[in-house]
């Protein structure tokens, strides 16, 4: 039973102790000014619990309405019976609320039936994506019926990530909003993620699955950084990857104490992203063994039974954290890297509030200040090349991607992305006759080429996503610019609407973006293919890559653009 | 009561306090409307887009004038003591009760219907009325606020007779009411309120808010230009659990108030 509950009983009850008293006091003052005091019961029941009305607390607010009878008479011995009656009411409604098994019970249910009924109607990607929302409806709505049954805060995260992951989409996401579901939905991903055997998996560019961020205790069987892994309990890597619950599920992990996620992961939009991390769910599907075959330094194949040795869940969180690592330093600040080099971080597209909320030329001209008077200190020092660090970029206003991207691009006028028109009449985003969104303006920039003939490297990951997908599709269209890196970035860049419920809250793309030819831009359809990958230098991840980020920690892709700059 | 009931209705038409701080409040909720289109600028939203967006704040503050009206109407009759003599000079407690209580249970909401709904119409004729929610809903949605104004007055009723003392109806009504209304559709919302305000049968003003609040959606695009959607439905599972609860809440305020007044000592 919930502390405010318990006190609102206990309140409750103790002021009928009180009028039980004062009954015997008025009628000896003879005074009727103290008849207000009967009316202070049905205040408290009502208004001293912060998580609202509920149905298992009727024998407390039915009490104090007894108990409040005691107003309408002057007799004490028949206000003392009333308020000893509603006590004795109020009391009741404990076992009630221990034993029902509805006591304050989320309503999972409803949230779903809410939420999802909100984005089939405005989400923007349904034609794109070819969503079928009534199949969705059907698959998920038993789950949640049982979630709401079970009041599982662990299964409606998960099945709200399976839902979501549906979509293939970086801006659909669900977050609980009820502090208490933390524990147990980090609980359940810790279970569903499934044992540490010592190892995780990552899918090299030859198409073989390798070990990473190996256990010491591995040694002894020749398992190592880079070891190729054939099988996994009997079968390939990526085929037990798709076995695991979490696989194209949309989760996170929340630590409290430093009160930000630890791990995010999602479906992919783009299939190539999906295809890189395919392996990496395989290293936690397991017994209290597993059997896992592997090629040794002669190249024979060996098998080994290694045991479980905790959860999977951290060495993930590390090995994701190692092949998704970018400098580290704040957003929007430089780090030299070499003589002639110097790292440009940008972690979100966010300067500051005003510029933020601004669609207008000069929206940004502070940040593109403070940008251009370094440059130009830099190159007074020798600096010729930029390298801009995107990795884990998280989006932020396309106008700041602008703003910066201005600054670097050829000079002249440079296409951005381009409007849809809304249609007043019928309240929505216009579509033609066949069904495609209207054109509207165009965005554009002009450039300023700051660097002159320097040259510009760009990195991105797949968690490069919305803003960060736009200033990549930039990027990568100017002829002085080369963006590299594992993957291509997430492929997500239609802006975010969001709709709360009462347990939690669900993002989605709800606003179009359009490219010249008036198709949705960058985001992926039914091929899932995105829009921004093309122009993107993917470096293989091999053996060499895991030796220099999991054996000397080392940031490959920044060596590898660095190597690029120099020749 | 014939007698008491007349005169109330002449203490209210001849209240010019009354009258200037409803023409203010009024005179208020246009300003509002006009200046935020830039004065006589280009760029005037229909006033169905402000219904849309703000129906229950000015309802909210509307609401004072219910407040307002039963302290100065129904309420004066306190400090001058003309409630005094009268009961000295044989009329039962009943009449004078229901003789104030009926005039200002008609007339407070009223009052507060026509505060809301005069600038909304004179704005409407002016400069246009658009088709963001249609007019019929907004009338209705008017009407229905009559139910919580109501309510509001009984219990406006019910403070006066107890405390003897206008003061009290007119303190809830300025203070209460609007910031009611002005945490339902801030930002940060204030925990209590929002759940309260989850059971809108519960109080009158977030009875009040709730039948005034159409659903609503927003968009935009790369230029920032907001875009927004609206509702006029109002399922009939809400509306049916205020309206009972403002019936059954006006009788107890009633039962209350002159159960109190009845046996209450008027020296």
């Amino acid at each position: 039973m919930k502390l405010m509950d318990i006190t609102a009983v206990t309140a409750c009850v103790a002021a009928c102790g009180g009028l039980c008293w004062l009954a015997g006091y008025a009628d000896r003052v003879k005074s009727t000014k103290w008849k207000i005091f009967w009316l202070i019961v049905p205040l408290l029941a009502i208004g001293v619990s912060k998580h609202g009305l509920t149905v298992s607390l009727l024998p407390l607010y039915l009490g104090a309405v007894i108990a409040a009878l005691g107003f309408f008479t002057e007799r004490s011995g028949i206000r003392r019976r009333l308020a000893a009656a509603g006590a004795a009411c109020m009391l009741l409604s404990v076992p009630v609320c221990l034993l029902n098994p509805r006591y304050r019970a989320k309503d999972y249910l409803g949230d779903f039936e809410k939420l999802s009924a909100c984005m089939r109607e405005h989400y923007v990607l349904t034609d794109h994506k070819g969503i079928d929302w009534d199949a969705l409806y059907a698959k998920y709505q038993p789950k949640f019926a049982e979630i709401d049954r079970t009041q599982d805060a662990g299964a409606n995260l998960l099945t709200w990530g399976a839902f979501c992951g549906e979509f293939h989409d970086g801006h659909v996401g669900y977050t609980y909003s009820i502090k208490e579901d933390m524990a147990p939905a980090n609980q359940a991903i810790r279970e569903a993620l499934g044992h540490d055997y010592g190892l995780s998996l990552m899918r090299c560019a030859d198409g073989s699955f390798a070990a990473v961020h190996t256990d010491e205790s591995l040694a002894e069987y020749g398992i190592r950084n880079g070891t190729v892994i054939t099988a996994w309990d009997g079968r390939s890597p990526d085929e037990v990857s798709k076995a695991s619950p979490l696989y194209d599920v949309n989760f996170f992990v929340y630590d409290e104490e430093k009160e930000e996620p630890t791990l995010i992961m999602s479906s992919y939009p783009d299939m190539d992203n999906e295809i890189f991390w395919s392996g990496v769910l395989c290293a936690g599907v397991g017994g209290d063994s597993v059997t896992v075959t592997y090629l040794d330094e002669n190249g024979a194949e060996q098998t080994a039974v290694l045991s479980q040795c905790g959860d999977y869940l951290d060495r993930l969180t590390g090995t994701v954290k190692t092949v998704g690592q970018s400098v580290e330093t704040g957003n929007l600040m430089w780090k030299r890297i070499g003589r002639t080099t110097a790292c440009l971080r940008i972690k979100g597209m966010s300067f500051d509030m005003k510029s933020y909320n601004s669609a207008e030329d000069d929206a940004y001209d502070e940040m593109k200040n403070e940008i251009r008077q370094q440059i130009l200190e830099y190159q007074q020092d020798g600096v010729k090349d930029v390298i801009i660090d995107l990795r884990g970029n998280e989006g932020g206003s396309p106008h700041m991607v602008n703003g910066v991207t201005a600054m670097f691009a050829p000079k002249g006028e440079h296409y951005c992305l381009t409007n849809c028109v809304w249609d007043e009449q019928n309240h929505c985003w216009a579509k033609d006759a066949s069904g495609r969104y209207v054109k509207g303006n165009d965005i554009v920039y002009q450039g300023e080429q700051l660097l002159g003939d320097g040259r510009i490297i760009v990195l991105v990951d797949s968690a490069t996503v919305s803003a960060g997908d736009i200033m990549t599709k930039e990027m990568e269209g100017l002829e002085n610019v080369a963006v590299i890196g594992f993957t291509e970035p997430n492929g997500s860049s239609q802006a975010v609407g969001m709709k709360a419920g009462k347990c939690g809250t669900l993002s989605f793309s709800n606003c179009v973006v359009l490219d010249e030819n008036g198709d949705i831009a960058i985001d992926s359809g039914i091929d899932r293919q995105s829009g921004d990958g093309d122009g993107v230098e993917i470096i293989p991840f091999d053996g060499e890559a895991i030796r220099a980020l999991f054996d000397e920690g080392r940031d490959y892709l920044m060596d590898k653009a660095l190597e690029m700059l120099e020749r | 009561m014939l007698d008491i009931i007349r005169g109330q209705i002449r203490i209210f038409l001849r209240a010019r306090t009354l009258h200037l701080c409803n023409l203010s409040l009024a005179a208020v909720f246009f300003l509002m409307m006009f200046l935020d289109s830039g004065g006589t600028g280009e760029l005037r939203k229909p006033v169905t887009d402000y219904i849309a967006g703000s129906l229950p704040v000015f309802a909210g503050f509307a609401s004072i004038s219910a407040g307002l009206t039963v302290g100065m109407v129904s309420g004066a009759d306190f400090t001058d003591k003309t409630i005094n003599h009268e009961l000295t000079s044989g009329r039962s407690r009943a009449v004078s009760f229901f003789g104030r209580a009926i005039p200002a249970l008609i007339g407070a909401p009223l009052t507060a219907l026509a505060v809301t709904a005069l600038p909304l119409l004179l704005y409407g004729m002016l400069f246009g009325f658009g088709d963001v929610v249609p007019v019929s809903e907004v009338v209705r949605r008017l009407l229905l606020m009559l139910f919580p104004n109501i309510r509001m007055t009984a219990f406006c009723l019910m403070t006066v007779f107890i405390l003897k003392n206008p003061t009290a109806s007119i303190s809830f009504s300025t203070l209460v009411m609007p910031a009611f209304a002005l945490a339902q559709v801030a930002d940060t919302s204030v925990p209590m309120i929002g759940k309260l305000a989850a059971h809108p049968f519960l109080l009158a003003p977030s009875g009040l808010s709730r039948l005034g609040k159409f659903d609503s959606w927003y968009t935009y695009d790369l230029s920032l230009n907001q875009y927004f959607t609206y509702d006029p439905a109002l399922p009939a599972s809400t509306v049916w659990p205020i309206i009972v609860c403002a019936v059954i809440m006006t009788a107890v305020y009633l039962l209350i108030g002159y159960h109190f007044f009845h046996v209450d000592d008027m020296a």
